[in-house]
């Protein structure tokens, strides 16, 4: 059984009279340590799976399965805790706390998470040992994000969930957080899922999960993903 | 151009209803409390002004200690400047209400003529009938009775038929008077001295000869409030007139029954002594009847026996005649026998010679019919020889025989019977038979011959016989007349005895006859005389009855009336001018309490609005800051586009303005309708208030409008102008959030990292938000000091009572006693104090109303010197201590001992002289030797010898102060007292300690009422802050909501800031507070009260406790809006 699998996930949003559906039907698998891509154009239903995975929102049908447990049942309180232990998030707009500083930031996960790495530790290990009293408003938008994915590491999850992490960031600030995130996975054996809509990034990835209107149009697996360095866009 | 900024502003608005509402709502409540709390002390005046104005409330109650007469009554009305004027009467009186109580009651004759005091009816109808009623209205409790209910009016021991015609009414209505505005019905002088409540009878039914009351209104108070010293100093000129006029009254009166009661004790003693001679005169009657009626028995007793021996006498006189004549009849008795045995013999010789005569005459019977036989015989025998003769030859039929043989044949039978036979035989017969006849016949004739001679023999032999016989009877017969004449002339005696004894006897009956007379006669006479007597006797003995049975009612009525003379006497001797008292509004009870009360509650307002005001203000700031800044860059493109920084402005002063004015306008409109209401209802369980006026004050509204509106101007004008300072570009940027800062906290590195990191980010939030901080901290350090003040003023007010009434006065009553009382009128009056049951000590005091004067001049009046008799014994009534220090203090000869409050006013301290008016205008200046603790009223304590040297005069008691022993009935002693001679009242400290709580409860309510405002207050700014401040940093906390806080970690996160500054705030206002509280105490002081300064652990605990809650509150409701916080914020671009 794969690491994290959905299973015919359907998210429906009602809108007055009109039923959206945001996810119809949904299934993909992807296996433990795997560097997973999800693409697809604006309003393809990326965000409604990342909000499920995330334990953020619930789907209204289907299975949605993490380490073998069925997330789609749980109740809020096991989602918060579910968010909590299992679950690094990695924002578009980073979301750090301006008054605090970087290791603080990455406290503030911590202090909640029982086993996790050290702050300064962890921001070392994003490249940023030297940064760890500075606050977000002294980092530039890479050094942001590093903080922000050394919070979601510091946690030691079992996944990490990344919306678009290069979004907000220039092209080089860009590739480098996207190599930290690959070495990460690799080198920490972390299941990262990336969801973005630059298809260029997808050569990366071990796998690929295309989707379009709400569904899974396609999912493959790249048996030799490209080293970060080399994808160009 | 402007058109469009309108329309924007209003479209703003619509976009931001909620901060829109959040801005009208905050200046609604502070204007709405401001003004509603300011409006109350004008409102309750007002409402009383009105009522009392519309029932015609009496300028002034006179009263005078003998009523009115006529005379009194004509010369008030002629006094001139009497705009009203009514008479009437009342009665203090006894009854019972449904559920059994015995009340004091004020009976008042109604008289629907009447222009005054004008009864406001609740329920019912007012009296029409003469049984009818209308009872006042009672305090918040039940009514003592209901409509239709009975009620029976009895005096206190004493006869009602010379006051009232009835004493049973119907209750046909329920009435309020104005001249009773508060609950209390004031003293009387019967029972416990307090009155329950009072009813309106028909007038009619008073049978009093003198008015009891008379209300009065002047022209020259007509038409001003009644609050107004122009008022107060129009019925003060007035009263001093009538004040002369009643002395001048009540002097004619004095005199005039002054004669009227010596002329009545004259008639007295005459009476008396009439009384007493009729008494002395019926004894002596009884008496001399007695005596009559004595004598009368004696008499009676004589005559009897008198009578009786002579009647004994006759008796025996006759006893004695009777037994003569029964000697004498017994001696006649004898003659009698002898006589009769005489008669006896007599008459048997006399039979026995009448048996001779018998003989005799038998004898010579029997000779002559032997003779006449014979000589028939012979003769027969001749005719039958002649027959033999004739017929020897001849036979014949004897038909043919003729009579004479015929009847011979017959008779010759006495011969022999054969011989008519043989004669007819002889006669018819012939021949031989006539032979045979013949010879038989001559036999016959021989026989026959033969016996004729025997017989003639016979006959002389008898004769013989008859002749000695004869003989014989002669001599009887002449010895029988002998012994006949003898013993008839015995007769003859023996009959005269008799008839001796006859008359004898006669003579003896009617002597017995006449004795049984006589006697019947006596008889009759004794007893008719004897039933006389007992006549006599009876009806003495029914004259003693009568004499004996009114004896006791005469002896009564004499020391009745003796009693009463010297009553009478006494009274005379002690007789008193009477006075009139002239009662001003400030002596009914609740008209003048109301307006002082009133200030009273305007004092206390003063303070608490301006801080709602100010709260309100500084939410706006925060408000309109927030505002101005979310749209930094709508400002920044406007500006861009070429728009001038006034018309930007413009727009978010139309939003301020727009939120001021509506928010002003209604919670003015809110707040002056109800929050007088609310106060006025407080105050209703002290006062009367039949109804509530709560007239919008429109200029109450334009000033909270005003203020507000350039509140919320200055602070968006201010705020703008420094968002419009930078340039377009900077504006169209967004604001970088603030920056994260050092804090001075982390500096002192052993204290900061000694914090948890959660408390660490807690205290960075703080002071990155220090603005937001600081409203908290004031707001809630404002809320915490008002609810300290306000505990802090209960506190200040209702420990007065029992420090007054507990600690200083702690005697339990005083009596009012008589003027000018003798010394020994005040001694004897102390010991019958003394001797009641649970009367544990008396002093009698001296204490005067006067004005006092500091040497710089400041002056205060209505101050009370007080002489105690005995100052030593002072401690035991009055406990003086000193206000600072709390010695206890003695009274001595060198100088007075002020009150507290009275130092204040005067500004004099120990040592200090001050300056007491005295009646005749001059002042005596006096040293203050001590300031004792004193919170109600102001008193300068000073010895009698003292007093005596200032003025010269010894001081004349006015007052007896009784302690009670404990657990004794109060009710009961202060009857007692009041029986009392010369005593005129008796007020219970519990009269005056209840009146006081229930002005406490009050002003308690309106405290709490301040309270919970200021508490609702704290409760808006602090969820208005909490709020802006988690709207700002929705996205942090979608964030740590996604990194997996659970929902109270991130309350936590939160709540933790907004804890901590309202924490912060209520030390501050805990410290604010004390100086607040002593700031409203001074200010809400009036001048005859010293409220208790300092505030009480509990007050502080109170107001800990109370914020605490309000935080916990707060933070309660900002839990469950964090909760509603979407997660998918986080993923948000920032805008």
């Amino acid at each position: 059984m794969s690491y994290v699998e959905l299973k015919d996930v359907y998210k429906r949003y009602r809108m007055g009279e009109v039923t959206i559906t945001a996810s119809d039907g949904v299934s993909f698998a992807i296996e433990k340590g795997e560097f997973a891509v999800v693409v697809g154009a604006s309003g393809a239903g990326k965000s409604t799976i990342l909000n499920i995975l995330g334990g953020m929102d619930s789907c209204d049908e289907g299975k949605v399965l993490v380490d073998g447990k069925d997330i789609a049942r749980f109740n809020s309180r096991q989602l918060t805790e579910y968010r909590r232990l299992d679950i690094g998030f990695v924002f578009q707009f980073y979301n750090l706390v301006p008054n605090l500083t970087a290791k603080e930031n990455v406290e503030l996960a911590t202090q909640i998470c029982p086993g996790a790495m050290d702050a300064a530790e962890v921001l070392r290990l994003v490249g940023l040992g030297d940064r760890l009293d500075n606050f977000p408003a002294q980092l530039s938008g890479g050094e942001q994000q590093r903080v922000s994915i050394a919070r979601a590491l510091a946690k030691r999850p079992k996944l990490l969930l990344c919306d678009e992490p290069t979004g907000a960031l220039d092209y080089n600030t860009g590739k480098n957080i996207l190599k930290l995130l690959q070495d990460t996975c690799r080198e920490q054996q972390m299941t990262v899922i990336l969801i973005t809509h630059n298809q260029a990034i997808t050569p990366m990835a071990d796998r690929v999960i295309r989707m379009k209107n709400a569904k899974v149009v396609e999912q493959k697996i790249n048996p030799a993903s490209t080293p970060v360095e080399e994808i160009e866009w | 151009m402007k058109n469009v900024l309108f329309r924007e502003a209003l479209r703003e608005i619509r976009r931001s209803k909620s901060r829109f509402f959040s801005i009208l709502a905050i200046v609604a409540i502070g204007s709405g409390f401001f003004s509603g709390v300011k409006a109350a002390c004008p409102d309750m005046k007002n409402t009383a002004e009105t009522y009392l104005g519309d029932s015609n409330l009496a300028d002034l109650h006179l009263l005078s200690g003998w009523g009115f007469d006529e005379e009194d009554i004509e010369a008030i009305q002629s006094s001139g400047d009497i705009r009203a004027f009514s008479a009437g009467y009342s009665k203090d009186l006894l009854t019972t209400n449904t559920s059994g109580d015995e009340l004091v009651i004020k009976a008042i004759g109604y008289d629907a003529e009447n222009t005054l005091n004008l009864p406001l009816v609740h329920e019912g109808r007012l009296p029409e009938a003469a049984n009818e009623c209308v009872i006042g209205t009672s305090s918040l409790d039940e009514p003592h009775w209901e409509l239709g209910d009975t009620l029976n009016l009895y005096g206190d021991n004493e006869d009602l038929s010379d006051t009232l015609s009835g004493t049973e009414y119907t209750v046909v209505g329920i009435a309020q008077l104005p001249q009773y505005f508060g609950y209390s019905y004031g003293t009387t002088t019967i029972s416990d001295g307090t009155l329950d409540g009072f009813i309106l009878i028909p007038e009619e039914n008073f049978t009093l000869d003198v008015y009891t009351d008379v209300y009065l209104s002047f022209e020259s108070t007509k038409d001003l409030p009644i609050f107004s010293d122009e008022y107060d100093q129009a019925v003060e000129d007035a009263t001093s007139r009538l004040e002369a006029l009643g002395k001048e009254r009540t002097q004619a009166r004095f005199e005039e029954t002054r004669q009227e009661l010596s002329d009545g004790i004259a008639d007295g003693e005459k009476e008396i002594a009439d009384g007493e001679k009729e008494l002395s005169d019926a004894e002596t009657s009884l008496s001399d009847a007695r005596k009559e009626l004595d004598e009368n028995w004696e008499s009676y007793y004589d005559q009897k026996a008198e009578a009786e021996q002579k009647l004994s006498d006759a008796e025996d006189t006759l006893a004695a005649s009777e037994k003569e004549l029964d000697a004498q009849r017994e001696k006649w008795q004898r003659g009698k026998d002898e006589y009769d045995a005489s008669a006896a013999q007599l008459s048997a010789s006399r039979e026995t010679l009448d048996g001779y005569i018998a003989q005799r005459d038998a004898l010579s019977a029997q000779l002559s019919d032997a003779e006449t036989q014979l000589d028939s015989g012979k003769t027969l025998l001749a005719g039958i020889g002649n027959i033999q003769s004739a017929f020897s030859s001849r036979t014949a039929d004897l038909s043919g025989l003729d009579e004479d043989t015929l009847s011979l044949i017959q008779t010759s039978s006495a011969l022999d019977e054969g011989m008519p036979e043989l004669l007819t035989g002889y006669i018819t017969s012939s021949g031989s038979e006539k032979a045979a006849y013949a010879s038989a016949l001559s036999q016959a004739i021989s026989a026959a011959s033969a016996s004729l001679d025997q017989s003639q023999q016979q006959l002389t032999e008898g004769k013989t016989q008859l002749d000695a016989l004869s003989a014989a009877i002669e001599s009887g017969e002449a010895q029988y007349k002998d012994g006949k004449a003898q013993l008839d002339a015995a007769k003859k005696t023996i009959d005269s005895g008799a008839s001796q004894l006859e008359s004898a006897q006669a003579q003896l009956d009617s002597a017995r006859k006449e004795l049984d007379a006589s006697r019947k006669d006596a008889d009759d006479s004794l007893d008719e005389a004897y039933q006389k007597l007992t006549d006599g006797e009876n009806e003495y003995q029914d004259g003693l009855n009568e004499y004996n049975e009114k004896l006791p009612d005469a002896r009564q009525k004499i020391a009745d009336a003796k009693t009463d003379l010297s009553d009478a006497e006494e009274t005379l001797s002690t007789l008193k001018a009477p006075e009139w008292y002239l009662l001003d509004h400030s002596n009914f009870p609740g008209v003048g309490t109301i307006a002082d009360d009133s200030d009273k509650v305007d004092a206390i307002a003063a303070v608490f609005p301006v801080f709602f005001v100010l709260v309100a203000a500084l939410v706006c700031l925060t408000t309109m800051t927030r505002m101005v800044e979310e749209q930094r860059t709508q400002i920044g493109t406007m500006k861009a586009l070429g728009f001038k920084g006034s018309a930007i402005v413009m727009k978010y002063l139309l939003y301020a303005a727009l939120a001021s004015i509506c928010g002003s306008v209604f919670g003015c409109l809110i707040g002056l309708k109800l929050l007088p209401m609310v106060i006025i209802n407080c105050y209703r369980a002290m006062y009367q208030v039949p109804y509530i006026l709560t007239p919008i004050h429109w200029d109450y509204l334009a000033g909270c409008m005003i203020v507000s509106v350039i509140c919320t101007g200055a602070v968006t004008l201010a705020t703008c102008c420094g968002v419009l300072k930078s340039v377009p570009a900077q504006l169209m940027r967004p604001k970088s959030p603030k920056n994260g800062k050092r804090i001075l906290f982390e500096r002192i590195t052993p204290f900061w990292n000694r914090l948890s990191f959660s408390h660490k980010v807690t205290f960075r939030n703080l002071f990155r938000y220090k603005s937001r901080m600081l409203m908290t901290v004031i707001g809630v350090a404002g809320c915490t000091a008002l609810m300290l003040t306000g505990f802090g003023l209960r506190y200040a007010i209702s420990s007065i009572a029992s420090r007054q009434f507990g600690g200083v006065f702690t005697y339990d009553a005083t009596l009012s006693i008589a003027e000018n009382l003798t010394d020994e009128e005040v001694s004897s009056l102390k010991e019958n104090a003394l001797s009641i049951d649970g009367v544990e000590n008396a002093m009698t005091v001296t204490s005067k109303k006067t004005d006092i004067q500091s040497l710089s001049g400041k002056s205060v009046s209505s101050i009370y010197l007080y002489v105690p008799s005995e100052p030593d014994n002072l401690t035991d009534f009055i406990g003086l201590r000193d206000a600072e220090s709390g010695e206890p203090l003695e009274l001595d000869d060198n100088g007075a001992i002020i009150t507290k409050k009275l130092s204040k006013l005067l500004s004099v301290s120990v040592g200090d002289t001050v300056r007491i008016q005295s009646s005749d205008g001059e002042g005596v200046d006096v040293t203050v030797e001590a300031i004792a603790e004193t919170y109600i009223n102001h008193y300068v304590y000073i010895t009698p010898t003292l007093y005596t040297q200032l003025y010269g005069t010894p001081p004349s008691p006015t007052a007896l102060l009784i302690t009670e022993t404990d657990g004794s009935d109060s009710a009961q002693v202060s009857s007692a007292l009041l029986g009392i001679d010369n005593v005129q009242g008796v007020i219970g400290m519990s009269y005056y300690a209840d009146a006081f709580s229930d002005l406490i409860s009050s002003l308690n309510m309106i405290v709490w009422v301040l309270i919970l405002s200021a508490a609702a207050l704290a409760v808006i700014v602090m969820y208005n802050l909490i709020n802006i401040n988690v709207s700002e940093r929705m996205r942090e906390l979608a964030t740590i909501k996604v990194l997996g806080f659970y929902d109270r970690e991130v309350s936590a996160y939160i709540c933790r800031e907004n804890t901590a500054s309202a924490l912060m705030g209520m030390c501050a206002g805990l410290l604010g507070g004390i100086w607040l509280e002593d700031f409203v105490v001074n200010t809400a002081e009036v001048d005859v009260v010293l409220f208790v300064h300092g505030l009480p652990l509990s007050a502080y605990l109170m107001a800990a406790g109370l914020t605490i809650l309000f935080i916990l509150i707060v933070n309660r409701i900002v839990h469950h809006s964090l909760k509603k916080i979407d997660m998918v914020e986080s993923l948000k671009s920032v805008e």
